[in-house]
């Protein structure tokens, strides 16, 4: 049964506010606010692996950009349901994450953190190249996705529910995948591989796996992300700087958590609107806020808001 | 190709490898040693080129600005090291790429906000303007030439006293057995301030003979360190002899790679090639030995 | 255009001007006015300098563009299509523009129009010139007022063979904008072409691609580059002992009074093709190159001028429906008059609604001070229509 502990009724509160938002009618703010929830479902494709099974990886932006330009061609090429599109742009992405895993997770530390950003740079360079896709400009959307008349998504209430229940679905799954004995091999296969090796459980395995769901959910972020610009290009999508910010995100909100990236989204982004309504350098801020955090502040918000609550 | 042809293209490589070169063995020295992983490596490349700019408009003299830059860089570097370095060293990798992110993205604004949007200009000294005849029909850039020939001195000098004086013991030893050392009695937190302010140096000077060849602008570091991490991989970490041998291999193959694979492949597929060259070949020496070309024996 | 708005505070003001808007009253009205422009980022310079111009239209219109009071929405597209995208929604959604101008560059334009077009926005593009917006993609809504992206290339490629170049070597940068504006270049070349080479964007060390320009030993080169590349490339070809042997051409981002302090000598020479000269002599241009010299201490640029001619552009429709843009109709048709002073003297709209211009050839050069300057030596294409204007299936 669902226990009343301070994170039920945290949980609790986030889905209220995620649900009650379009409410203010405010199409600037719903727009954001599902910009929000995109990144965060990428964010939290980044904390079952940086999280759970302990790895970095500054490639992930390659998943996010596979499923948000798999999207972009097949729509404009006629394939405008998503009943076909988002399953192909997640399958895509999975695919990609297949090769991708297979091959880095032969490597550890800092080398495995460079062979992802050498692979996510690879797809960076080959969307580039895509001279019918605008190359390095990228290309817009004819369109968002149709649901078969069933739902209309272009207009932005009806998309805002429809990331929200795709992002409370990743988030159950991520949720209950961690807390099974998947979860448990991850988190056992982060702190003490040799241990684990040694009662004859191979880690290369469920770090691969995790690795596969982790892209596979970036590329339904991605092709998200396609269908609310309606516009798909390199630079704000396979860029390293898109993983690092991922990775910003994932450790403001709080890593290991599921939750807390999410948060760690909101919070990125707003600082990022806030800011940059202050000041045109408000990078300038946002460098040393970062390094504060990352020295000084020992847990994400979200952690530090359940130690508050369960007191 | 003509040879006369391949010839100046293996300089323009090498040239370009020597640069690389300069930042990778910081990167590889602060990372083999300290354990640290370092992105504001990039903006001290970027901060090298600036302070040149300005020390140049302030004394009107080139030799007087190289001079107060790399001073300026040497200090700026001891400063980052002090403050923000030394605690990393505790806090695991992840924490340490998101600090120095935070770095390269505040150095990246700090420079708009000093000296503005435009790209800006520093001029080459003019008895290197000219070009120098290598060779019948390849008239090479003197200015390529003599900052080639400092980087090659400088990797000399590197090598010299690494291998040949108690210093460079002292840091070999830090790399293998760091624990030892300190029983040694040896101040090992001075070691690290050294080195990383060697690192900064280098970088600064890398940034600084590449200034005039470029346009200065804010995050012109930031495609420097991604070629400069791949380089450290390949080469492995902690070891100067694989920074030197991959980043001449790096440089040589990205620029052959940029002239000839659009002859060969035409330029959509070619130009894509020519940019994945470098993560290719990482990729390929990664899978083939996991811990670069030259693994120093660090733990 | 009926637009669902709720109450909401700080949109009040939003609220009374799109129900005065539904309404259809006839009232002089507010007129909320976007810039939508590069202010940071790489591509910067550009979007700093839309601003400048846009900056002296409005002082010289007294803060009120048409004659009606004005409020000004600066928004800030980094110079990526994914951000302009955002910006170009907040424009619509938050701000309620009717007009939007600026969109200095082809990729962050092709991002953002398609939002404020589908929001109701009339879109006045005061620097790029996309063939698809000149072509199949354009729009009742859309006036492009500073050229035609092949424009210029074509023109230079035409004096380039006029002035007796049998063979050119052609570079460019490798995105979208870079290929079109190569080819272009290619097409308007009427000699041999030794090779066609793309360097990727953010590359600046021309090294290896100079060597095998010197070796390939053309009569002349064209390069599209502009702000960093084209202070590397400048300086680079000039260090590689090209500068003066073999002549080299552009269009007019190439070199402007913003990058000739970083390009410094190395640039001299060089002939660009232009449609606006700052030594183009008509009373309009004065005014503005004398206001913008007083401002700012030194010589506009294109982008500078091009955006002051959007905002009189402007002006002058707004004026024409004396503030009631409500009727789309009538504002349209107040656009495609074009009646207004431009400071490129003659101008007016084709039927696709970018401009019927003269493309002018301008060289590097020095004034009696020893400063640089672009000296106007002459006129490439009179009266020049883009290329695409026959694939545009507008209602009239």
């Amino acid at each position: 049964m669902i226990p009343a502990t301070g994170r039920f009724w945290i949980l609790a509160a986030l889905l209220l506010i995620g649900v009650l938002v379009p409410l203010t009618g405010d199409t600037f703010y719903i727009k954001f606010a599902t910009r929000i929830m995109i990144y965060g479902m990428a964010a939290v494709a980044i904390d079952i692996l940086l999280g759970y099974a302990g790895l970095i990886s500054l490639g992930h932006a390659a998943f996010f950009g596979i499923g948000a330009y798999a999207v972009g061609m097949l729509t404009n090429a006629g394939v405008v349901s998503a009943f076909l599109c988002w399953p192909l742009a997640v399958a895509a992405a999975l695919l990609a994450a297949l090769v991708i895993g297979a091959l880095s997770l032969r490597t550890t530390g800092l080398y495995f953190i460079m062979i992802t950003l050498a692979f996510a740079q690879m797809v960076y360079y080959v969307a580039q190249s895509l001279r019918a896709y605008g190359g390095d400009d990228g290309f817009s959307l004819v369109s968002r996705n149709t649901f078969a008349g069933l739902i209309d998504i272009s207009g932005p209430v009806a998309f805002y529910y429809v990331v929200l229940v795709l992002l409370v679905a990743v988030v159950v799954f991520a949720t209950r995948a961690m807390n099974a004995e998947f979860g448990v091999v991850l988190r056992a296969s982060r702190d003490n591989s040799d241990r684990l090796e040694a009662v004859g459980v191979p880690p290369y395995p469920y770090r691969l796996a995790a690795f596969v769901i982790s892209g596979a959910i970036a590329g339904l972020a991605g092709a998200l992300l396609a269908n609310l610009n309606q516009y798909v290009a390199p630079q704000g999508m396979l860029s390293w700087q898109v993983s690092a910010e991922l990775l910003v995100m994932v450790i403001f909100g709080a890593a290991g958590t599921i939750i807390g990236p999410i948060i760690g989204a909101a919070i990125y982004l707003f600082f990022a609107e806030i800011l940059s309504e202050i000041t045109q350098h408000w990078m300038l801020l946002f460098g040393p806020l970062l390094i504060v955090r990352v020295m000084l502040i020992k847990d994400g918000v979200y952690a530090m808001i359940l130690r508050a609550v369960d007191r | 190709m003509a040879p006369a042809l391949l010839l100046e293209q293996a300089f323009n490589g090498v040239q370009f490898g020597m640069m690389l070169f300069l930042l990778a063995v910081g990167v590889t020295l602060i990372f083999g040693i300290m354990n640290v992983i370092n992105l504001a490596h990039g903006s001290m490349f970027m901060l090298g080129s600036y302070f040149l700019m300005q020390w140049i408009a302030w004394t009107h003299s080139y030799a007087a600005g190289v001079v107060l830059a790399l001073l300026a860089i040497g200090i700026l570097s001891l400063l980052l090291e002090r403050t923000i370095i030394r605690p990393l060293y505790r806090h695991g990798h992840l924490d340490q790429v998101l600090a120095t992110f935070g770095l390269v993205l505040f150095f990246n604004e700090l420079v708009i906000v000093l000296w503005g949007r435009d790209p800006l200009y520093i001029a080459i000294p003019s008895f290197l303007s000219g070009q120098v005849r290598l060779f019948e029909g390849a008239a090479y850039p003197a200015y390529r030439l003599a900052i080639t020939a400092v980087a090659v001195l400088v990797g000399v000098a590197l090598y010299l006293v690494i291998a040949k004086t108690r210093l460079g013991m002292l840091i070999r030893a830090g790399a293998e057995k760091r624990l030892v050392v300190e029983m040694m009695g040896v101040d090992i937190s001075r070691i690290y301030m050294l080195i990383f302010a060697l690192g900064g140096v280098l970088a600064g000077l890398a940034g600084m003979m590449t200034g005039p060849l470029l346009a200065v602008h804010s995050g012109m570091g930031e495609p420097i360190l991604v070629l400069t991490l791949v380089v450290v991989i390949i080469g492995g970490i902690g070891s100067i002899r694989g920074a030197l041998i991959a980043a001449l291999l790096v440089g040589v193959l990205d620029t052959f790679g940029r002239v000839l694979l659009p002859v060969v492949f035409g330029t959509g597929t070619g130009n894509a090639l020519s940019n994945m060259t470098v993560y290719i070949l990482m990729a390929g020496v990664l899978l083939w030995r996991p811990s670069g070309l030259f693994p120093s024996h660090a733990s | 255009m009926f637009r669902e708005q709720h109450m909401h505070g700080r949109l009040c003001i939003a609220m009374f001007v799109a129900g005065a808007l539904w309404s259809g009253t006839a009232a002089a009205q507010e007129l909320r006015l976007g810039l939508l422009t590069a202010l940071s980022g790489q591509l910067s310079i550009a979007g700093a300098e839309q601003k400048r111009g846009f900056d002296i239209a409005i002082e010289q219109l007294g803060g009120k563009v048409g004659g009606v009071a004005t409020e000004i929405i600066v928004a800030d597209d980094k110079g990526d299509p994914g951000e302009a995208a955002q910006a170009a929604n907040r424009l619509i959604d938050r701000d309620k523009v009717q007009i939007v101008t600026g969109l200095p560059f082809s990729h962050t334009m092709m991002a953002s129009v398609r939002p404020l077009l589908n929001g109701g926005a009339f879109v006045v593009g005061a620097n790029a010139g996309p063939s698809t917006l000149a072509g199949e993609g354009c729009h009742p809504n859309l006036f492009v007022s500073s050229f035609h992206n092949d424009q210029w290339d074509i023109a230079v490629g035409e004096y380039m063979s006029a002035k007796g170049h049998k063979r050119a070597y052609f570079m460019g940068m490798d995105y979208q904008a870079g290929w079109e504006h190569t080819k272009a270049a290619i097409r308007g070349f009427k000699g041999e072409k030794v090779a066609e080479v793309y360097t990727p964007i953010k590359q600046l060390d021309f090294s290896a691609e100079l060597t095998q320009l010197r070796a390939a030993n053309p009569d002349a080169v064209f390069v599209f580059y502009f702000a960093s590349s084209a202070v590397a490339f400048a300086r680079q070809y000039a260090q590689a002992g090209l500068q003066g042997r073999i002549p080299l051409y552009s269009m007019g981002a190439f070199s402007d009074p913003t990058l000739f302090p970083a390009q410094g000598d190395s640039v001299l020479g060089v002939v660009m093709s232009e449609s606006w000269n700052h030594q183009l002599d008509n009373p309009a241009n004065k005014r503005f190159v004398e206001a913008y010299r007083a401002k700012f201490k030194r010589d506009p640029t294109g982008f500078a001028a091009r955006q002051y001619d959007a905002m009189m552009l402007i002006d002058s429709a707004v004026r024409a429906v004396k503030g009631n843009l409500a009727d789309q109709d009538a504002l349209r048709a107040a656009f495609r008059k074009a009646d207004f002073q431009s400071v490129r003297g003659k101008f007016r709209f084709n039927t696709n609604h970018f401009p019927i211009q003269d493309i002018y050839v301008e060289e590097v050069a020095k004034n009696d001070k020893g400063q640089l300057y672009s000296k106007l030596i002459g006129v490439a294409i009179k009266d020049q229509m883009d290329p695409d204007y026959q694939k545009c299936k507008m209602p009239k």
